[in-house]
């Protein structure tokens, strides 16, 4: 008798266990690694958050991944003014919130006067500060002055960064809070007017969305329910992804391409994209350092790197042996700039010729200076751990004393690079699409006591590069930029302040069943054209 | 007896004192902080970060802001995460349900296999099953969690596909699409099956260690006079065992048991990570990562107030199994 009941309660398991409700319909699942820390987008920063917001929210632009600007909340794209001063936009009409309220001129220059309130803490102030003056003509109309003309402003109207909130619901927020703040409660029950609703959020768990049938783009969102799943390890990621508990793994590790690109061989569903990103690996030299203060030691150094062969074993061949500060894929990419192909030979001999003769030990020196020093980078990252073990031995081969000092990420970053500690630091840029380098390249962004701001962590300093970043920012004309960030390339390819290690290649690996994925290498991200994306109930 | 708890009491809270200041100060002392998530970024100014860094409360000096969170903490408040803004008590209220599941299920595993594995292999000393067992605990004890975590996903979930891979609840699960008879099955099964292996693997270190233990406490017991009367008297062996050895096996026993009692709060890092449990151990390591100081102290003094009341439990146990042993302060 207790056998009998025992043997119920286990089938009855089963059927459960088999029961096709759990199969999930018309659901895709995104993979990520980190809960996002807040949804609201006038403090949000990290990209895992653009990922949710693209869905919550709509932008007045949106860049598409042949890098096009198109219009996504105005009517058409902005008319400027001929001195490059005055943008003014046209909304489109009857553009309603998650709640049904109208989204209006009102909304959008709410974004603007929060994003320059000294109350909230804004991550990213760049462009706001750029503007002189908001001005609303009526409903729909709005006019933005900025202060300087400015080439690449435009383009940051297409990222999550620029999403509009819904002034009738956060003033109410920041009056009765005094400020926005992450902890606040729109953080965590987000209304915007994107394509998909929030639902619900389950710290360290998931987000799910679903879909908002009166979406006012020509595309509808077909797919029900959306849900971001948090997977804090990259192993675990890949497991639910051969399972298809995960339908999405949005910027696989590289060292996983060859096992994804096995699964798609043993025939397993699924879709793999890889396209370059605008993000490269950089080893920062310090200038300050009495002999990487020298050109000729960090030319050496660059020939005696085998970059393409760190690509290979390091990277598993995910990536593109970088030249200059600008992505080939970009319009400003100068493909024509000075190269360094591993030459060990070579570097030895520029160094010679520079008067650094081997000392004792085989460490070369040059009037007492040895060529000694540091290389770090955030712990834990092992594709950077590997570089510096790789530049070590190389350098040491060719009469380098290297010694590598690697530190956990918060305090490599919070204090070894931002208080300039390092003699020659690794890691990488998440740039713009555009070109514009200003903050890493200017004499002014040297940082120090009196200004306390900038990248220009090296402290790099050529006349000629001031001129030239700031005319970049003011020129307006395309072809004349392209230009000026050439010289820009060419300059720092010859004086290799860094060295340029790689070109990033994003990764995203999805389930077959999904159409119309397009990955889209600006911080626009995977997401941005999700109101597109259908399921194939094939 | 009311005196000593008192005086113990009073030792508890300077200790906590003391576990908090040291805490704190190696948190602050130690290089980077809460600002170091934003250093990738090109875009973010050194004002915008001054201003951020005045909303958190990070421009005061340290031994002001420890005299704070003392000050605000003796009225309860832990504080805000600086990573998400919201109260720690909240964040850690979050993940304690997930964490309490997990720990739960993972000791009743251990527990219910240490113990008859220690106590056979005690029993039947330098027998077969005795070396298998013993060279199955070192095997057990020495394999890292995140290899066997990642093998069990291998094997469970990935070939047999019993199992989910990771996770905690299916987002859509929702009871009612189910028939009302098996409704609680569901639920059941639902939990179930994305518990299973992590408490597998977290269970694995402890039975492999605690069957250890077991097996002394129990070769140690068997061997004194008194079980040699009850033998002689012509006692049956299981009773022998079972009645008058074990009871005595539990005293060490509890102390190891209650040495790891925190670790039901404290959560586990590596295997929360891999199988995407939303638990304590991860919110304690990406505040580690974030030098998110306020979920720390918080996690932290909540922890080492565990570990004094798990030591103060396990010595009142120990005078109820073993009367002879009188409670001392």
């Amino acid at each position: 008798m207790r056998y009998r009941r025992l043997g119920m309660i286990l089938l009855l398991c089963l059927a459960v266990a088999a029961v096709p409700a759990f199969a999930a319909k018309n659901v895709v699942v995104i993979g990520m690694l980190g809960d996002p820390e807040t949804l609201n987008p006038i403090i949000s920063e990290n990209n895992t958050e653009t990922w949710v917001l693209n869905c919550i929210f709509s932008r007045l632009l949106r860049m598409t991944p042949k890098l096009q600007m198109e219009p996504e909340l105005v009517a058409k794209m902005p008319a400027v003014s001929p001195d490059g001063l005055v943008y003014t936009f046209q909304l489109r009409k009857g553009v309603k919130f998650h709640d049904g309220v109208e989204l209006t001129s009102a909304d959008v220059r709410f974004l603007y006067q929060m994003k320059i309130s000294s109350k909230n803490a804004v991550p990213s102030t760049e462009m706001w500060e750029k503007i002189k003056k908001f001005k609303i003509i009526d409903k729909y109309n709005f006019q933005i002055t900025l202060k300087q003309p400015n080439a690449p402003w435009l383009e940051n109207w297409c990222y999550s960064e620029c999403d509009i909130p819904p002034k009738h619901i956060l003033e109410k927020e920041f009056k009765t809070c005094g400020s926005l703040t992450k902890g606040g409660a729109f953080s965590r029950n987000p209304v915007g007017s994107g394509p998909y609703r929030f639902a619900e959020w389950k710290s360290d768990q998931y987000i799910m969305l679903k879909r908002n049938p009166n979406y006012f783009g020509k595309d509808k969102p077909r797919i029900a329910t959306l849900v971001f799943k948090v997977v804090p390890d990259t192993n675990g990621l890949l497991a639910q992804f051969k399972k298809g508990e995960i339908d999405i793994y949005p910027n696989a590790q590289a060292n996983h391409y060859r096992e994804l690109m096995n699964m798609k061989k043993n025939g397993a569903k699924i879709r793999i994209f890889k396209r370059p990103a605008f993000t490269y690996m950089h080893a920062d030299f310090n200038l300050r350092h009495p002999a990487l203060k020298e050109k000729a030691v960090r030319q050496a150094l660059c020939y005696a790197f085998p970059k393409q062969k760190f690509i290979k074993t390091v990277l598993d061949g995910v990536g593109t042996p970088a030249d200059s500060n600008i992505v080939p894929i970009s319009w400003a990419y100068n493909p024509k700039v000075k190269k360094y192909k591993y030459n060990p030979a070579k570097a030895k001999r520029l160094l010679e010729k520079a008067g650094w003769k081997a000392g004792p030990k085989g460490v070369r020196e040059k009037n007492g200076v040895k060529l000694k020093f540091k290389i770090s980078t955030n712990a834990g990252n092992k594709i950077r751990e590997k570089f510096n073990e790789i530049a070590k031995q190389k350098w040491e081969a060719i009469g380098a004393k290297v010694e590598i000092q690697n530190y956990e990420a918060s305090a490599f970053f919070g204090d070894i690079v931002d208080n300039i500690k390092f003699d020659v630091a690794v890691f990488g840029w998440i740039s713009a699409s555009d070109p514009d380098c200003f903050t890493l390249w200017h004499s002014s962004q040297i940082p120090n006591e009196n200004n306390g701001q900038g990248q220009n962590y090296v402290g790099y300093k050529n006349p000629r590069l001031d001129y030239l970043v700031s005319a970049g920012q003011t020129e307006l004309n395309q072809a004349k930029r392209k230009q000026i960030y050439a010289e820009v390339q060419e300059i720092l390819a010859e004086e290799v302040p860094y060295m340029f290690v790689y070109y990033k290649n994003n990764i995203n690996a999805i389930t077959a069943k999904l159409l119309y994925f397009k990955s889209n290498p600006t911080q626009a991200d995977f997401t941005w054209n999700v109101a597109q994306w259908r399921l194939n109930k094939k | 007896m009311g005196q000593k708890i008192f005086k113990r009491l009073l030792v508890s809270i300077i200790s906590l004192a003391i576990i908090s200041l040291i805490s704190f100060a190696l948190m602050n002392l130690a290089p980077g902080g809460p600002m170091a998530v934003y250093a990738e970024n090109p875009k973010i100014t050194a004002a915008a970060k001054e201003r951020i860094k005045k909303q958190l409360g990070l421009d005061k000096p340290a031994p002001v802001r420890y005299f704070l969170w003392v000050k605000a903490m003796i009225r309860g408040d832990f504080g805000l995460s600086y990573k998400t803004g919201r109260p720690v008590v909240q964040e850690i209220g979050e993940r304690l349900p997930a964490t309490l599941t997990l720990m739960t299920l993972s000791f009743l595993i251990s527990v219910g296999i240490a113990i008859p594995v220690g106590i056979f292999s005690a029993t039947h000393r330098h027998s077969f099953v005795d070396y298998l067992v013993t060279f199955g605990s070192f095997v057990g004890l020495s394999l890292p969690t995140f290899w066997f975590g990642l093998l069990m996903i291998l094997i469970l979930a990935l070939w047999l596909n019993w199992f989910p891979a990771g996770g905690y609840l299916t987002p859509w699960f929702n009871a009612a699409d189910f028939p009302l008879q098996i409704r609680p099955f569901a639920v059941f099964w639902e939990h179930f099956r994305y518990l299973i292996m992590p408490a597998l693997v977290l269970g694995l270190a402890n039975i492999a260690g605690w069957s250890r233990y077991m097996r002394s406490a129990m070769l140690e017991v068997v061997g004194q006079d008194y079980i040699r009367t009850a033998r002689a008297k012509g006692i049956p062996e299981t009773k022998v065992i079972y009645k008058h050895a074990l009871r005595n096996c539990f005293s060490p026993m509890i102390t190891v048991m209650a040495l790891d009692l925190p670790a039901f709060f404290g959560g586990a890092v590596v295997t929360e990570s891999i199988f995407a449990w939303p638990g304590m151990g991860r919110l304690f390591i990406t505040s580690v990562f974030n030098r998110d100081y306020q979920v720390l102290m918080g996690i932290t003094v909540i922890t080492a107030a565990l570990v004094i009341i798990s030591n103060f439990l396990a010595d009142l146990l120990y005078s109820v199994l073993d009367p002879r042993v009188q409670y001392e302060g």
